[in-house]
């Protein structure tokens, strides 16, 4: 039965006495592989459909979901999410939200090919060649590579009004090179994160095969490389490990259910609690700006509207430093004063019930800032990481603790060699308050994962992050003997 | 069941006429109902039940996989959807097919789930409790019900259905005052509507947040460790998954080429219970059809099994009946696709907590670790942070509470140090939804390299 016809059933049917039904229709499809040795290894299609119904009861919510289609089962899911709003209400949690315009829309991300309609051989010539070309060395002794295309398809509806019809598609992948010799064993992931809200155009316009043999020589030579020193430095991260710094450490923390204590028994809660916003809490010094932008063009956590049917926002994170706004939903909003939503809920099925999430966290370049080289330039004593290996951050988001798969010694502003298991460690808000110099905005890349984790049951969700090259000074690096 | 099995069955009718040379089908009905508490107040009651199919089929050495949504109305679609795919998928050299006829140990499953009326008492209860005890206290946790019903039919003969059913309690409370924050949790996992001793646990998590709420730095460096169940659990988790099969070969792992040697304490033993019907995922066949059986992972310190799917063990080994019957069945959206054990248990020893504590000259016991990841996979250095629970324990007593600690460490080396086991376990699940029986642990030392604010 077509989703519309459901959505209009769920809305006209809506029980007296409850304050708001939302029904939420959900078409997602996944296509992947993977490979190894130039081999597929994997592959497959996943295809899931259904409707979730929640309703805001007496000041409490209920939700039940169901991949039945039909107006008699929209009847029975209605009933079954106002008997748990009702068990609800013994611990009453009396809900209020923010009022949101009432929209009627149908959007969808514009992608030039859509890689469903790829063939698998050509997605797999993509990267079986990269593979290929990766092995310049006999230590390389394993290549694999990962590729992903998903879609997901949502008919937002509810009893305010708001009819949404939307459509996201993205995709993504990468090449693992595994090289052993000089009785150790190294890895390299290229090129990582590279996820994106555009079509298989945007595998197509990168020069995987021209720019792997590079990174697979330097590999093959981390084999030889001395270990990382521990010890203080000055280090500057590439975009990608400062977009996996951003998310662990500025947008999960900015995450204001985890705030309230909503993710407290799971995911943790976070250091950023709510009276900071009226203190002008340093988050970081005054060259960090960190933007949570829903709305960038192609970038992995960009869509139209959320799960509550409000407009997708660019928020103001961090204002020169300073501590400026949360990732919000209607509920919590309101909780901390605002009058509108954040605009960040998202679900990834139609059995889930939509969560705050990341959207693109990018910390804003410097306009007259340095270029990577001049950075270096500047650097006496430091370190240049590249691509993440292990992330770890405490549960209200303070100490953390990284490793990178690769690290560039920098003596008297010169690159003289790599540097191997590079790993630093710092506390949130010391780490950002020591912010030395920014990139400028030709060298910033907006990034991601599709593979953000949070909430209970679990759920996944594509998230990006990123900025340019970035700078910190007198980092905790090297703890591994 | 029945309507799962009618599923297979059409399905099955269906793939025949696709003129393939054999299939799988993994019908699954899957239930998530969770009473999700913060702030003493119920925040998420959510429920949903789906029903899908995971399929696989071959022609030749060309393998296809497709999920999917399924009813009787998506039949033919869904099968369409897989010929197509493995008629544009490229060989898999190595193939050799999927499970063979085998027979399976199957007996009664054994669960019961709460209701959400049962959930929201519970969660009544523990809120009720927790603040008589302190009324500072906040209450936060989940109670989840897991309800899984999934049914297997194969070209190759092969049937079988079975459930899960369990309940996953989780309790933290946190105690504010001022710019402190005390945080205490405690958890447990049951197969049936028996209520859990919600008393005891709500007094011991509100405890533990009145103790850390006064916590004292300590300085970083190598301490013995008592470590709760709960914290031994996820240093278990991250050992086992250095025995899958692609870091393993790929020389990724710290037991690569190393099986059958002694590489961790001789007390060290490791053992899945899949047949073991009280066990919380046990189950008679794995993803794939492979039998499971209950065998050990680890015995004495010795590795002794790495874990193969189907594929993996005919890509490394040649040989498809090598599959450990390890395939995750769809108990959860995180766990499934991976091949490793579900009902693992460490083997009890003669000791206890209170033994453990009290032999304990200075070292520091563990409530709970949390965002556990791995450093240097070849060198087994995991790194992870305290969490709801640290104590400075000093000449064989627990001296006060102490801010939480970031251990990096190998694991090589600090499970070389297994000192005392518990006589007892509990039941739990992971981080990741595995079930496990953990007993508390001691280890002569871990390293911890830094501190964190609270």
């Amino acid at each position: 039965m077509n989703p519309h016809d459901l959505a209009d059933f769920a809305i006209t049917n809506t029980p007296e006495g409850v304050s708001l039904l939302e029904f939420k229709y959900m078409e997602d499809k996944t296509d992947y592989f993977s490979t190894r040795n130039k081999v597929i290894i994997g592959s497959g299609k996943d295809d899931s459909k259904g409707f979730g119904i929640r309703v805001l009861l007496n000041g409490a919510w209920g939700f039940s979901a169901t991949d039945k289609l039909t107006k008699e089962s929209v009847s029975e899911t209605i009933k079954r999410a106002v008997k748990l709003a009702k068990a609800a209400s013994l611990c009453n949690p009396h809900v209020t939200l923010t009022e949101e315009p009432i929209v009627v829309d149908t959007v969808e991300n514009p992608i030039k090919i859509d890689p469903f309609h790829v063939e698998l051989e050509e997605k797999l010539e993509h990267f079986v060649t990269a593979e290929e070309a990766a092995r310049v060395d006999p230590a390389i002794q394993f290549t694999n590579s990962v590729y992903v295309a998903a879609q997901d398809y949502m008919v937002f509806y509810n009893s305010s009004g708001t009819k949404i019809d939307q459509r996201i598609t993205w995709n993504g992948g990468y090449v693992t090179m595994t090289a052993s010799g000089n009785g150790d064993t190294q890895t390299r992931k290229f090129k990582d994160d590279m996820f994106s809200t555009r079509g298989w155009e945007s595998m197509k316009e990168f020069d995987l095969v021209g720019q792997i043999p590079e990174k697979a020589k330097e590999l093959v030579k981390l084999l030889e490389a001395p270990q990382m020193k521990p010890g203080r430095a000055d280090i500057i991260l590439n975009p990608s490990q400062l977009g996996i710094q951003l998310h662990e450490s500025c947008g999960h923390p900015t995450e204001l259910d985890r705030a309230l204590g909503y993710e407290a028994a799971y995911a943790g809660t976070s250091f950023l609690k709510p009276n900071l916003l009226k203190e002008n809490f340093m988050y970081g010094n005054e060259k960090v700006t960190i933007h949570a932008d829903a709305t960038i063009p192609g970038a992995i956590g960009t869509f139209y509207y959320d799960h509550e049917g409000v407009k997708a926002k660019k928020l103001e994170l961090v204002k020169e430093g300073v501590f400026n706004d949360y990732l919000s939903s209607r509920e919590t909003a309101l909780k901390i004063g605002r009058k509108d939503s954040g605009g960040t809920m998202r679900s990834n099925g139609y059995d889930k019930i939509p969560l705050i999430r990341m959207t693109n966290i990018v910390l804003q370049p410097d306009k007259t800032g340095y270029s990577l080289d001049e950075m270096i330039a500047e650097t006496k004593d430091g370190y240049y990481f590249n691509t993440n290996r292990s992330w770890s951050i405490d549960d209200i988001r303070l100490n953390f603790q990284f490793g990178c798969e690769v690290g560039y010694r920098i003596e008297k502003g010169e690159i003289t060699g790599l540097v191997k298991n590079p790993t630093y460690t710092g506390i949130t808000n010391e780490f950002w308050n020591s912010v030395s110099a920014v990139g400028r905005p030709d060298e910033m890349e907006v990034l991601g994962t599709p593979f953000c984790g949070k909430g209970e049951p679990g759920q996944t969700m594509y998230t990006g992050h990123g900025g340019p090259p970035t700078r910190f000074s007198n980092v905790q690096v090297g703890l591994l003997e | 069941m029945t309507e799962l099995t009618h599923i297979n069955e059409l399905l099955a009718k269906e793939l025949e006429k696709s003129n393939l040379d054999g299939f799988e089908i993994l019908t699954s009905f899957r239930k998530d109902a969770l009473t999700r508490y913060a702030n003493n107040v119920i925040h998420q009651q959510v429920e949903s039940g789906s029903t899908f199919t995971n399929l696989r089929g071959y022609k030749g050495k060309k393998l296809g996989t497709v999920s999917a949504s399924i009813s009787e109305n998506n039949i033919s679609k869904v099968v369409q959807n897989l010929v197509e795919t493995i008629k544009v998928s490229p060989e898999i050299p190595f193939f050799k097919g999927l499970a063979k006829e085998q027979k399976y140990q199957n007996f009664k499953p054994i669960g019961e789930n709460y209701t959400a009326e049962n959930a929201a008492e519970i969660v009544s209860e523990i809120v009720n409790i927790g603040t008589d005890l302190d009324p500072r206290a906040k209450l936060f946790g989940k109670v989840e019900r897991i309800k899984l019903d999934y049914a297997l039919l194969t070209s190759n003969g092969l049937e079988g259905s079975h459930s899960i059913r369990l309940n996953d309690l989780k309790i933290l409370s946190i105690i504010e005052e001022g710019e402190k924050r005390g945080f205490g949790r405690e958890v447990a996992a049951n197969k049936t509507t028996a209520k859990p001793d919600v008393e005891t646990l709500t007094q011991s998590a509100v405890q533990i947040s009145k103790d850390t709420l006064e916590a004292k730095s300590v300085d970083v460096g190598e301490y013995p460790v008592v470590l709760a169940p709960q914290a031994g659990a996820e240093l278990l988790s991250y050992t086992l998954f250095q025995l899958s099969a692609s870091p393993y070969h790929q020389k990724y792992s710290p037991f690569s080429d190393r099986l059958g040697e002694q590489v961790l304490s001789s007390n060290f033993v490791l053992y899945d219970s899949p047949l073991n019907p009280e066990s919380l995922m046990a189950t008679p066949f794995d993803a794939e059809g492979v039998p499971t059986k209950n065998q050990n992972i680890f015995e004495n310190g010795v590795p002794k099994s790495v874990f193969y799917s189907i594929l993996s063990a005919s890509e490394f080994l040649g040989d498809p009946s090598l599959a450990s019957g390890l395939m995750g069945l769809p108990y959860s959206d995180y766990s499934f696709g991976g091949s490793g054990p579900s009902n693992i248990s460490m083997k009890t020893g003669d000791s206890s907590r209170e033994e453990m504590i009290s032999e304990t000259k200075r070292g520091l016991y563990v409530q709970t670790f949390w965002y556990t990841n791995i450093v240097n996979g070849p060198k087994g250095v995991i790194t992870g942070l305290t969490r709801d629970g640290l104590y400075l324990i000093e000449d064989g007593e627990i001296k006060h509470a102490v801010k939480n600690l970031r251990f990096t460490d190998s694991l090589l080396k600090f499970f070389k140090s297994v000192d005392l086991i518990s006589n007892t376990q509990t039941a739990l699940l992971d981080e990741f939804g595995n079930a496990g029986n953990i007993p508390f642990y001691k280890l002569e030392n871990l390293r911890f390299v830094s501190k964190s604010k609270h």
